[in-house]
């Protein structure tokens, strides 16, 4: 009847997880409380859950994403005090069953649901706005990609209290991964959640490339798009080529261990080097899709909060340009130890180095935009400063590991550790971060607090380089990565450091969680009349309301230059209220997208744990669920005239014009 | 100018002549570079370089492979601190709440825009012809050139440890590894179980050892001494209890521990293997008198049986 589940599945004797299963549980009980207390659950069904408007699932992607930063750093700190403290004898207080997981899911959940969903939330938000669009080309598809991702996290979060999460590490190498090596149901909770959040991100990149392809207002040429759109649109060719190569990669890995073929089996022909080959292809463009948006926010940072047009525009989207098509060309430096000949070694590391020109470029570029501005401290550009700082250390590190004659002690080290967080920390997270704060304002109409913002982030700032400069040294030490526990007494005292960083960074997620509470409380004093937050707005989304209407704009708008709205604020048409106003016409909600994650989460589920009637009821679901909405007349509705002129007549940039 | 700066690296690198009997691989050797890299390691951790055996390596290939690793850092400083440096000087120089201002100057001006791609450019043009030719000279299946003649080993990764076959001593370890000085040292590797990545970080590259194909490796060392050696990839439950002592010894030490090998030792054959393939940490040494005569083939051909045979070995 269940498959392999049985209520052994569940640990009830592990302490740790019990605890952490409580933790989580608690949280959610809390949550769901304060719901039926305050009776917002037709509110939350209606407005959020059924939403098709971009901005609400943009929002509740970031909040996804937020959560899922607590998972995924809630076990970093795990291994970081496991790994200060587990020295000779002394094996510290985490067993490798679960240190194994718990390596495994940080890096899964780190990529995959909290990279993933927060650079999309930004996209979500931010896109439609600045190319001057009322909603995505596909804002039903849009639920979907949101709903699947969300499921997916669910997924993960069942893995801890249900069974186990994979021990393979979050790039689950074959033979290893396989149904020899890991029989139990980890890995398989590992492929399911990344295949059906993996779709969801195929969606989410089909949707907005059409999205800024076809639905620019008029005027918007691509060579006058908004940067952080145009990191966005490169970000979206990454995903629509790189998503299906992760796809059928784990797929043939489910065929092994569903149906027991031998694609990356030891024995029968199977090869574990095609796997490594499948999945870097899709890996290493990953980097720059998680990198690339950030990157965007970055150059709308900088030029708004300088006060300056961005300097090098061209330079910079040929830059973006650039990156996007070498990233598929340099996947074999995450092996070059696998005994590859030395031409085609050097040919990859020369490739990987060529990528160092663009994103040198672009550091150049940043660093003009501030020359001979007035550069501004608030939160967003600190984030921006300590990306640019800390991000070219990371750059150098990485050059060292694409030089193969390097590559070959620095590997499986340490030293990577700390490398490729040096550039996914600063160079995507610091990214989001200064995109969530630049943002917000527009998003709620209100602002994050500045105080408990600068607090975070030099919370942030000193605990990464406090948490992985130690790593690089460790690196130099010979120490490999995802040692459970050691005995070289010479590698404890950078460990120690190391976790004393993570602490640091603790204190920053808490400042990061006290920050948005004072805000919530303290809004009426930072509530955004203008809708130009920053006063220095350059691209349309800074054109309207804050908090946008459903309808983001009134009349679609007519762009005249590549900074659209600093152009029209100095020719006055910004405070101009339009002459009339037309009927609107938008999508209506839809329950389609939340009902086919959950089917989702049961096909998943009953497909890790062979309970094949769920996963039918799952899959056939889905499928009638589609059908269902297909066949519906949904002609959306219309928001009349009037409506339109009594929402824009509120606005206190058109005070005392009358139609 | 990339060669003056490897040029300039190489004579900063060039050692006085080492006392052998000194010479342990713990003591650092490396005395004018000393200062280089110990002062900012002592100010943080009151280390010595002991500790750090890529930064104070082994034996031509670590050597060289220190050297490439300082000349990329060094090169990489030329646009690295300058970058760092604007970055602070253009915040604070620029700063809003600054009395004096300067008026915004916007758009690009194309002399900079040059200098702009240029500067990278000129820096990974220089670092890719590095690349090149290191790659080339540092290829782990590229023999090492000496004149004597280099001993064989075969190691097998295995669930969690490693087995080394010295092929034409006809003896066998387990998680131990004896080697000559001075003479070039030929690795033949593979995996009786998941991919494992053969590791001395001291004597240099590592390579990854994979069930049913073999790898090449060459390493040497040049001064007698001791460390570990591991395998850094990642394999399972027992993986930190994956690594080995790897001792240097004059070739009489050599000679003699390979007879005390063969006289203290039991016989490996295929049966035996696969008995010691099985699961386990926390192995001891363990020494094989004598091995059956191509048993490293035979552990790749475990995975490649003849059409028809039964499928009876683990996938």
């Amino acid at each position: 009847m269940f498959g392999n589940l049985s209520l052994s599945a569940i640990p009830l004797h592990v302490p740790i997880i019990m605890g952490s299963v409580g933790i989580v549980l608690a949280g959610a009980a809390l949550i769901l409380a304060l719901i039926t207390y305050y009776g917002k659950w037709g509110y939350l069904w209606h407005e959020w859950l059924t939403s098709v408007d971009h901005k609400r699932i943009g929002v509740m992607y970031i909040i996804l994403a937020l959560v899922m930063l607590l998972r995924g750093f809630s076990d970093a700190i795990l291994m970081r005090s496991q790994q200060a403290v587990a020295l000779g004898a002394d094996h510290g207080f985490l067993p490798p069953a679960h240190y194994d997981q718990i390596f495994s899911a940080h890096g899964t959940i780190m990529i995959f649901f909290m990279a993933m969903p927060f650079l999309v939330g930004l996209m979500n938000v931010v896109v439609p706005l600045q190319i001057g669009t009322r909603d995505v080309a596909f804002p039903f598809m849009n639920a979907v990609s949101l709903w699947l991702t969300v499921f997916s996290a669910g997924l993960v979060m069942a893995s801890l209290g249900v069974g186990n999460f994979s021990h393979a590490g979050w790039t689950g190498y074959p033979p290893l991964s396989g149904l020899h090596y890991s029989p139990g149901t980890g890995v398989d909770y590992w492929i399911w959640s990344i295949q059906l959040s993996g779709l969801g991100s195929l969606m989410t990149g089909i949707n907005f490339l059409v999205t800024i392809l076809r639905l620019r207002a008029p005027g918007m040429t691509l060579m006058r798009m908004p940067i952080f759109t145009w990191t966005a649109l490169c970000t979206n060719v990454l995903m629509i080529l790189a998503f299906p190569v992760l796809t059928v990669t784990l797929a043939l890995l489910g065929l092994d261990r569903y149906l027991g073929m031998h694609f990356f089996t030891n024995g029968m022909g199977g090869n574990m080097m095609m796997y490594l080959n499948l999945f870097w292809v899709w890996g290493h463009p990953e980097v720059y899709i998680l990198v690339l948006p950030a990157f965007g926010v970055f150059s709308e940072v900088v030029a708004t909060l300088c006060g300056k047009r961005l300097f090098g525009y061209t330079s910079m989207i040929w830059a973006t340009v650039a990156i996007t098509v070498l990233s598929f060309t340099v996947w074999l430096h995450h092996f070059f130890t696998m005994g590859t000949s030395a031409d085609v070694n050097a040919f990859f590391g020369i490739a990987t180095m060529i990528i160092a020109v663009p994103t040198g470029v672009k550091v150049f570029n940043w660093l003009f935009t501030m020359y001979q501005g007035r550069v501004r401290f608030d939160t967003p550009m600190l984030w921006t400063l300590a990306f640019m700082v800390t991000f070219v250390i990371g750059g150098m590190t990485g050059v060292m590991l694409a030089i193969p004659g390097a590559d070959y002690v620095l590997h499986n080290t340490e030293f990577l550790v700390a490398h490729f967080h040096n550039m996914l920390i600063p160079g995507a997270l610091f990214g989001y971060f200064a995109g969530y704060s630049f943002w917000f304002p527009k998003v709620f109409g209100f602002a994050l607090n500045e105080k408990w913002g600068k607090r975070a982030f030099w919370l942030w700032a000193s605990g990464f380089y406090l948490a992985f400069m130690p790593l690089y040294v460790l690196g130099f030490m010979g120490m490999p990565r995802r040692l459970e526990y050691y005995t070289n007494p010479a590698w404890q005292p950078w460990l120690v450091a190391a976790a004393v960083g993570a602490a640091f960074i603790l204190a920053g997620i808490v400042a990061q969680a006290i920050q948005l509470l004072v805000s919530i409380r303290q809004r009426e004093s930072t509530r955004d009349v203008s809708g130009d937050y920053w006063r220095d707005g350059r691209s349309l989304e800074w054109s309207t309301a804050s908090p946008p209407p459903v309808y983001n704009f009134a009349q679609i708008p007519v762009v005249a230059d590549r900074d659209a709205f600093t152009a029209m604020k100095r020719n006055g048409s910004a405070a101009h209220c339009p002459a009339s106003f037309a009927d609107i016409h938008m999508p209506s909600n839809t329950p389609a997208g939340f009902i086919i994650g959950v089917l989702a989460f049961l096909l998943g589920f009953g497909l890790i744990w062979h309970i094949w009637w769920l996963a039918g009821i799952g899959a056939v679901g889905i499928l009638i669920t589609l059908i269902l909405r297909a066949t519906q007349d949904d002609p959306g509705y219309i928001i009349p005239a009037a409506q339109v002129q009594a929402i824009e007549m509120q606005r206190s940039v058109y005070g005392g014009q009358s139609v | 100018m990339l060669q003056l700066i490897t040029r300039g690296v190489r004579v900063v690198l060039r050692d006085p002549p080492i006392d052998s009997r000194r010479a342990g691989w713990a003591v650092p050797g490396k005395r004018i570079l000393r200062w280089f890299w110990l002062l900012p390691v002592v100010l943080l951790g009151g280390c010595s370089l002991a500790h750090f055996p890529l930064l104070n390596p082994q034996g031509p290939i670590g050597q060289h492979e220190f050297d490439l690793i300082l000349t990329a850092f060094l090169i990489m400083l030329i646009p690295v601190v300058p970058v760092i440096v604007m970055t602070l000087w253009f915040a604070w120089r620029y700063r809003a709440t600054r009395t004096e201002t300067t008026t915004p100057r916007g758009g690009s001006e194309r002399a900079v825009e040059i200098v702009v791609w240029t500067v990278p450019t000129a820096i990974v043009i220089a670092l890719g012809t590095l690349t090149w030719v290191t790659t080339h000279q540092l290829d782990p299946y590229k023999p090492i050139a000496s004149s004597a003649k280099p001993v064989q080993i075969e190691a097998i990764a295995l669930n969690w440890k490693w087995l080394f076959i010295y092929p034409d001593a006809h003896i066998a370890t387990v998680n131990q590894l004896e080697i000559p000085t001075g003479v070039p040292v030929s690795f033949r590797l593979t995996s009786g179980t998941v991919m494992a990545s053969f590791f001395i970080p001291r004597l240099g590259s590592q390579v990854y050892a994979m069930a049913g194909m073999q790898t090449r490796l060459h390493l040497l060392a040049d001064q007698p001494g001791s460390d570990t050696g591991l395998n850094s990839q990642f394999s399972g439950a027992g993986f930190p209890e994956m690594h080995f002592k790897v001792t240097a010894t004059s070739e009489t030490g050599y000679q003699a521990w390979l007879q005390q090998v063969r006289q203290t030792g039991s016989t490996l054959d295929m049966r035996g293997f696969e008995q010691l393939a099985q699961p386990s940490a926390h192995n001891p040494v363990l020494h094989f008198a004598s091995v059956q005569p191509g048993l490293f083939n035979a552990v790749i051909q475990r995975y490649h049986p003849a059409p028809g045979a039964s499928h009876k070995m683990e996938m």
